[in-house]
């Protein structure tokens, strides 16, 4: 077996949230994850209705390196996962039960996704003031699903294009992947250290990305302990965001990395498609932020591009590779750069990222360096958009200050 | 006036149970060259192995804890639904905090043997507390009070540790609340750099509130130097247990 690989830009750290320790007195009640129902209440089992919600099996499945989710049960125990399979991922949920969010708008959102649901399946509630365990592993389903869709729609291939017997990493029917992607929701984080551990041989307590080694398989694993405000909609904005830069990474075979920035940038611009309060960002030490405007991204980036030195230059941001490269401004403004050329058209976007993956994997007998992805790049920012890092960096900014609201 | 007490978020990190979440993984072991592998076989392990595997290289006082679908969350068995929890949390610091999972009892669970070492009668413990290599093994069911919790706390640290740990916790919580003011000031001037680099870029305001926050920065290290020595002053020099000052300092430095 080969060493699995975490990724770069593997663990969201979200920055709204400070871990919480279990403090001072807890007058709360119960907060762990509920004992689940065995069998899905909405669907039975039906074949039929399994259709209409878009589930292609319940557990056990297979999972990833040739381990099954019989597997994962046995050391994290059994009874307590869903297990999902839907045309393109395999997910497990063990997520308590929440309320509807507070906020209106949000609420809104998910309540219409409950009625989508509904409209499929009349099983599903068409509203519901509690969202259960089941109900909430058939959302991420869905959610997850329509992430890939919005991927698939992006670079303008469809199901049909990936029909292939996948014998080559990177000819997969799955985005180039030969198996399914892979989303793992646990409400513990020592449900997520213990995968960790012995399914990738990798110590982490954060949310985090991965590659199975053997079947090449990508995963993102979410805990949502020792995140205050991981409700609901954060962990659906929490969800698309990992997802996004596991279909970039699997799109015809993972063999390299793009640039973060772009990585970063799109899997932020689809992920604050949600309507949340949740940041997936990192703070850098020291670095300002005023805690309260730190969702108002527009804004933000909007008064600091206005002077000319708060500006990182893209000469700058091509350069970086590393999670650590990046603070909040490196954060807010790789979306805003991905912003503007997706208010361009996303065609363009979706060729960049086709191309972009169409390198060969190899140069000769090394692995491509960063410098050939950067000239790939370079070159196709040109091609598509005209855009040298001058005119991409003064571009880009009159945008922002045409654009954003100042407040 | 209602007056609020919260703490920042250098003591929210301090005041964190540091888990480890250790899972039984096969050891793969080449039997003819280099094709073939023999993977070693799940099994229970004997109850010295499993103090060995829980343990690591770590020397510390064990503190065990399992799981329990049925039980109103998991720290509830160590942490008080309504006394304060801060000197629970701070004494954990000097142990090595194993969670186990609900299924650890199951009878094939590698580490099944931990637990049923425990059994006295019809109570399965919730955790125990004891030496590294399973010696002075003390069950407690999860139910115990406090003062119960914390006299076992202290017996270990006593027995494993020089120096007063009961001095130190009380050292620790006097830095928490300086820690505390830190965060405050410091957050506060994120926030107002924040808002001026918006507003005017790096302006000679900005330079000064960074210059502010720098000083509050050589006030936090001084700060951590002081924390390290009091919770340096708690450890026992185990001899053969090197690595275990240093891995029960979750607040040196970053």
């Amino acid at each position: 077996m080969t060493a699995g690989r975490a990724l770069a830009a593997l663990s969201a750290a979200a920055l709204a949230i400070v871990p919480v320790p279990p403090l001072p007195a807890q007058n709360k009640p119960d907060d762990e994850v509920r004992k689940q129902a065995a069998a899905d209440p909405f669907t039975r089992g039906d074949a039929a209705a399994m259709a209409k919600a878009g589930i292609v099996a319940f557990g056990p499945l297979q999972w990833a390196d040739h381990k099954t989710t019989d597997d994962i049960d046995h050391v994290l125990g059994g009874n307590r996962i869903i297990w999902l399979e839907t045309a393109h991922l395999r997910l497990g949920c063990d997520l308590k039960a929440t309320s509807l969010p507070a906020d209106q708008s949000q609420k809104k959102a998910v309540l219409a996704e409950l009625a989508a649901m509904h409209d499929a399946l009349p099983a599903f509630p068409e509203k519901a003031s509690r969202l259960e365990p089941w109900l909430r592993a058939h959302l991420f389903a869905r959610r997850a699903e329509q992430a890939y869709a919005a991927f698939q729609q992006l670079v303008g291939i469809t199901d049909a294009t990936w029909k292939r017997t996948g014998d080559h990493p990177g000819e997969g029917q799955y985005l180039g992947q030969q198996d399914k992607f892979l989303l793992l929701l646990f409400q513990k984080k020592a449900d997520l250290a213990r995968y960790f551990e012995r399914f990738c041989n990798l110590q982490r307590e954060e949310p985090s990305r991965f590659q199975h080694p053997d079947t090449r398989q990508l995963v993102a694993v979410i805990c949502c302990e020792g995140f205050e405000t991981l409700d609901d909609p954060g962990l659906h904005r929490y969800a698309v965001y990992l997802l996004m830069q596991n279909f970039v990474d699997g799109y015809r075979g993972f063999f390299f990395e793009v640039p973060l920035w772009f990585e970063e940038g799109l899997a932020h611009w689809y992920s604050r498609r949600i309507e949340s309060d949740f940041v997936t960002l990192r703070q850098k030490p020291g670095e300002a932020l005023n805690r309260e405007k730190m969702n108002l991204w527009p804004q933000k980036v909007r008064q600091r591009i206005e002077h000319q030195e708060m500006l990182i230059p893209f000469a700058t941001v091509t350069g970086w590779s590393k999670w650590e490269d990046m603070g909040v401004q490196e954060h807010l403004q790789s979306w805003s750069r991905v912003d503007w050329l997706m208010s361009r058209g996303s065609t363009e976007v979706g060729r960049f990222i086709d191309e972009l993956k169409k390198l060969p994997p190899m140069r000769g007998d090394q692995p491509l360096d960063k410098a050939t992805i950067n000239s790939k790049q370079d070159q196709l920012l040109q091609q598509l958009w005209h855009l040298d890092a001058g005119s991409f960096d003064e571009q880009w900014r009159a945008w922002v200050l045409d654009n954003y609201p100042k407040k | 006036m209602t007056l609020t007490f919260h703490r920042g978020r250098s003591s929210k990190e301090r005041l964190q149970i540091d888990w480890t979440y250790p899972v039984w993984k096969p050891k793969a072991a080449p039997t003819d060259g280099a094709t073939t592998v023999a993977v070693e076989r799940e099994r229970v392990l004997p109850l010295d192995e499993a103090f060995a595997w829980i343990a690591g290289e770590d020397h510390r006082p064990l503190l065990v804890l399992r799981e329990c679908d049925l039980c109103k969350g998991t720290d509830h068995a160590l942490l008080s639904r309504t006394l304060d929890n801060e000197q629970t949390v701070l004494l954990t610091h000097w142990f090595r905090c194993v969670k186990l999972p609900t299924n650890v009892l199951d009878q094939n669970h590698p580490f099944a043997a931990l637990f049923r070492n425990a059994q006295s009668g019809e109570h399965l413990p919730h955790l125990f507390f004891c030496d590294a290599d399973g010696q002075h093994f003390t069950p407690l069911p999860g139910d115990q009070t406090q003062a119960e919790l914390w006299e076992t706390m202290f017996g270990f640290l006593e027995r494993c540790y020089q120096g007063d740990a009961k001095k130190a916790v009380k050292e620790l919580r006097t830095l928490l609340s300086q820690f505390d003011r830190l965060d405050e000031l410091e957050d506060e001037t994120l926030a107002k750099l924040d808002d001026e680099l918006d507003r005017n870029g790096k302006s000679p305001k900005a330079a000064k509130y960074q210059a502010d926050l720098d000083k509050l920065g050589k006030e936090r290290t001084q700060l951590v130097i002081k924390e390290q020595k009091v919770r340096a002053l708690a450890l026992r020099d185990l001899g053969a247990a090197p690595a275990a000052a240093g891995a029960a300092d979750p607040a040196a430095p970053k």
